[in-house]
């Protein structure tokens, strides 16, 4: 008996791998558009206008634009760092009363935008503000020039702002690789006679530097893609730049050369990252126990308890009570119909966006392992690029060809006898939408990765041994191991659609809000008060996440 | 289209020149071999040999460059022209592992290969394999519940519960230590005698080949180096790799061969060939103590459980005391030696000769 086997399912395969394709290259695309709009100016004929805007920015404050975002990053990194290493090794290595508390309550701080936490900030540190008030009452100073107190309204200010903000990111991989390193390696330095003190700075510290890395370009990232912060104070970056092209100058052109030059900065980074990273490879010690806890004396704990405590106060708590007692004072203000109808916007395009997000990941994952070859492997990676895309330069790379595809439409109805339709691909919800999808691709992929990466290939085998057919088997094996998986990928993906203000900002259409937008209007008119309900929000989706770790982690 | 079995065929499974490639990498070269219906093949090398490779391949998991795999006198791949996918081979398949659903009950994972029997007939199969691994009261519990050995012998029952007329198996018994692990040996044995099954497994374990199997394969280097039942391999084993593999004894190379035949005391062939390899079985190597310098010294002595084990040292030249090859002789009785003791050797049986 010859069996012949080009049946169904690989007419299945192709369709798929087809289909895939597609939806790869439409994620591309933004990166594309902004390379080929960038480089029009160098195409441009005579006779067309030339738009030089960007040359005229490149003569003048560009640099210094450069030079500010590279300024917030370092200074963010140093703060972030500061807040992160001491605190991830005593949660890893010492064993204290409250630890379980304190290593969650550390991660708190993620919940909260930064920008919101610089406005709350700068309305209690500005000379008008309750500190200095209160200092000059107490020490009876009558003028600024009296005394020297912080600016908050500078690049300390806003780098702080961010560090408070995104060291978690740098606090979580850590702890997690000092507690998975093998106690092996500081028992045999403590053998040969290191004091505690070297074996952390020649052991611990080195073998965790992968981590360290991760976590630094990550909190890079998230910095150098900041908008909301560096507005409010008024520092001009790449990305606020960015913004200005295109929203007060009208020059796509332009906004996509800066956001060509953000992206060479993330690149960059990731390639700083790996490099610093390959080496480190083969130092992953395997094998052994993970290091056991030691008992903290009554000293140490209260210092780590005073320090952590300082750090989560300011990072999370303050803020914290600050919205609560702004949403009590300007309650009427707060509880208005504006926070619930945005609220329902908001939900309606993270729900779309988290659930479309969701279903490329298992789609591109699955095809994956059905078929790992190379150019499914890429697919993959691909479909993932867009999260290293700063949201502002995601925006203008989604505008050009949504623009010119409403161009197009247009055109054809008109050619096909019908009245314009105004733009229907880059002037509504389907703009925000595809952002989000493709922006937030790359943690749905993870999430799902991670599971299959979990599942053995051989339940696929004996699955496909046992005369089931690749959809019994991914209908029956892989969706219900995978369910975790897929809960907390369209989670993690709504959480951050809710959150994102950058893309939103130069995406939303006209005359409509998402909490983010909303919020951050208020914030930059200086009345974040009237707005704090739509801020705990957020803060309240936010912290989703982090439960859901926490109790992962205690269920591991 | 399921396999289907054709009238009495004398082989289970035929495979005729298969090469494997994967990553760049050759994994197996033109593996050729058979297994007669009903029996119990072991497929036994080192790591990295091509054992799992191959037995993949038979199951259709991994799909060749070239040859071809019959099973039951139906070609199921040749060169890329005829390629029937996995679910068509009607093949049970025992993993290392046992991927065992770690989501579903003992029962739905018995059940998930019975999709085309009705909901009656699938219950009663699922019950019938059971009890045939004598796990009846199993139905409805997780894998995680039930111990090692429990979960081996579900998984057992799960290749089992399609009635396949060949069953393969990828080191089934590496999880399971001492006793358990051959009472199992013993009871899967006789199940698939019973029941006519033919069986491929795959271990590194010449004991679990000594006695599970049928015929032992020794596979070195992606090809069979020798087939045959395990104790012609392990008595005559056909080569040098296949000896040392199996450890079936002192070997000394024909370089060195005079040195050595000088000092075992036995008639020797005078008519030697250029090249090869001479087997001394350490049980047919007896060791007494020498007033005179004879080059062999007792380096330890060991009790194995069945016997003792003597590790010896033979000097192979006069002049250069570093010129040494250890072999070792075994005793039912302990013989009066110490460690560092000149001793003289005798050799009762004809050493096996060996081509390289």
């Amino acid at each position: 008996m010859n069996v012949k086997t080009k049946t169904s399912p690989q007419i299945a395969g192709f369709v798929m791998s087809i289909s895939t394709a597609i939806i790869c290259l439409i994620m591309l695309l933004p990166i594309a558009a902004l390379i080929i709009e960038s480089s029009s100016g160098l195409f441009s004929t005579a006779g067309e206008e030339f738009d030089t805007t960007f040359n005229d920015l490149a003569d003048t404050v560009l640099l210094q634009y450069i030079q500010n975002s590279l300024i917030i990053v370092s200074q963010t990194l140093i703060f972030a760092c500061l807040f992160a290493v001491a605190p991830a090794w005593w949660c890893a290595h010492y064993d204290f009363s409250g630890r379980k508390y304190l290593q969650w309550m550390m991660v708190f701080p993620l919940a909260i935008p930064a920008y919101i936490s610089a406005y709350i900030y700068t309305d209690a540190l500005d000379y008008a503000g309750p500190i200095q008030t209160s200092l000059r009452a107490l020490f009876h100073w009558a003028s600024p020039q009296d005394y020297w107190f912080f600016d908050i309204r500078s690049h300390w200010g806003a780098s702080l702002m961010l560090a408070l903000a995104l060291y978690p990111y740098i606090f979580l991989l850590l702890r997690n690789a000092f507690e998975q390193r093998s106690q092996n390696l500081p028992q045999a330095a403590q053998i040969l006679g290191a004091s505690e003190r070297k074996i952390f700075w020649t052991i611990h510290l080195p073998l965790a530097r992968p981590a360290l890395a991760i976590g630094c370009t990550l909190v890079a990232m998230e910095a150098l893609a900041d908008y909301g912060t560096v507005q409010l104070f008024a520092i001009s970056t790449l990305t606020t730049a960015i913004y200005d092209s295109w929203l007060v100058y009208g020059s796509l052109a332009s906004a996509a050369k800066i956001s060509c030059l953000t992206l060479l900065f993330v690149i960059a980074l990731v390639i700083i990252e790996k490099n610093s990273r390959k080496k480190q490879q083969h130092f992953d010690s395997r094998g052994g126990k993970p290091s056991s806890k030691i008992n903290a004396t009554k000293t140490k704990t209260a210092i780590i308890w005073l320090v952590c405590g300082l750090i989560f106060s300011l990072g999370f708590l303050f803020p914290l009570i600050t919205l609560l007692s702004y949403c009590l004072d300007y309650w009427p203000e707060n509880m208005n119909d504006n926070i619930i109808t945005h609220s329902q916007s908001t939900f309606f395009l993270a729900l779309s966006a988290a659930l479309i997000t969701t279903l490329l990941a298992i789609l591109f994952n699955s095809q994956q392992r059905f078929s790992p070859i190379a150019s499914n492997q890429a697919k993959l990676s691909l479909s993932s690029l867009g999260y290293a895309i700063p949201g502002t330069v995601l925006a203008i790379g989604i505008l050009i060809p949504l623009s010119q595809l409403d161009i197009w439409s247009n055109h054809f109805i008109q050619w096909l006898g019908f009245e314009k339709v105004g733009l229907i691909f880059s002037g509504t919800s389907f703009a925000l939408i595809l952002a989000f999808v493709i922006r937030f691709a790359a943690i749905s992929n993870g999430s799902i990765q991670a599971a299959y990466k979990k599942m053995p290939t051989n339940l696929d085998d004996a699955s496909s041994l046992l005369k089931a057919s690749r959809l019994k088997t991914f209908t029956h094996i892989h969706l219900p191991l995978m369910r975790p998986a897929i809960i907390s990928a369209f989670l993690l993906v709504f959480i951050e659609c809710v959150k994102e203000l950058p893309a939103s900002l130069l995406l939303r259409p006209f005359d409509f809000e998402t909490l983010a937008t909303y919020v951050y209007q208020f914030a930059s008119d200086e009345q974040l008060e009237h707005a704090a309900s739509g801020a705990l929000l957020i803060i309240i989706v936010s912290l989703i996440p982090i439960l859901l770790l926490s109790r992962s982690q205690k269920m591991q | 289209m399921p396999l289907t079995v054709n009238n009495q065929p004398n082989n289970a499974v035929e495979l005729v020149n298969i090469q494997v490639n994967l990553n760049n990498t050759t994994i197996l070269k033109n593996l050729t071999f058979n297994l007669e219906a009903g029996e119990i093949l072991c497929l036994l090398g080192p790591s990295g040999c091509g054992k799992t490779t191959a037995l993949k391949t038979i199951a259709g998991l991994i799909t060749p460059q070239t040859g071809q795999v019959d099973l039951f006198g139906n070609v199921v791949f040749s060169d890329r022209r005829i390629n029937v996918n996995a679910d068509q081979r009607s093949i049970g398949f025992i993993f290392q592992d046992y991927a065992l659903f770690p989501h579903m009950t003992i029962e739905q994972n018995i059940g998930y290969g019975l999709s085309e029997l009705s909901k009656k007939e699938k219950q009663q199969r699922i019950e019938e394999t059971l009890s045939l691994v004598e796990l009846p009261d199993t139905l409805k519990r997780y894998p995680h519940e039930l111990s090692g050995g429990q979960q081996q012998r579900i998984a057992v029952a799960r290749a089992l519960a399609p009635k396949p007329q060949l069953i393969l198996m990828d080191e089934p018994f590496s999880n399971i230590d001492g006793q358990v692990k051959r009472r199992m040996m013993a009871d899967l044995r006789k199940l698939l005698k019973k029941h006519n099954i033919s069986c491929i497994f795959v271990t590194h374990a010449k004991e679990e080949a000594f006695a599970f199997a049928d015929k032992t394969a020794v596979m070195v280097s992606g090809t069979i180096a020798q087939l045959d039942s395990p104790a012609t391999v392990y008595n005559h084993p056909k080569n040098l790799a296949v000896a040392e593999f199996m450890e079936s004894g002192n070997l000394a190379s024909l370089l060195h061969c005079q040195q050595v035949l000088d000092k075992v005391n036995h008639q020797w062939p005078k008519d030697l060939d250029n090249s090869g390899y001479w087997l001394f079985k350490p049980q047919y190597l007896k060791v007494t103590r020498s007033q005179q310098n004879t080059g062999i010294t007792l380096l330890d002595t060991t009790y194995i459980g069945r016997a003792y084990q003597y590790d010896i040292s033979i000097q192979l030249d006069k002049n250069n005391p570093t010129q040494l090859i250890t072999w070792k002789a075994e005793s039912e009785h302990p013989f009066d030696l110490s460690i560092g003791d000149n001793l003289s050797l005798e050799y009762s049986q004809s050493p096996h000769w060996l081509l390289i």
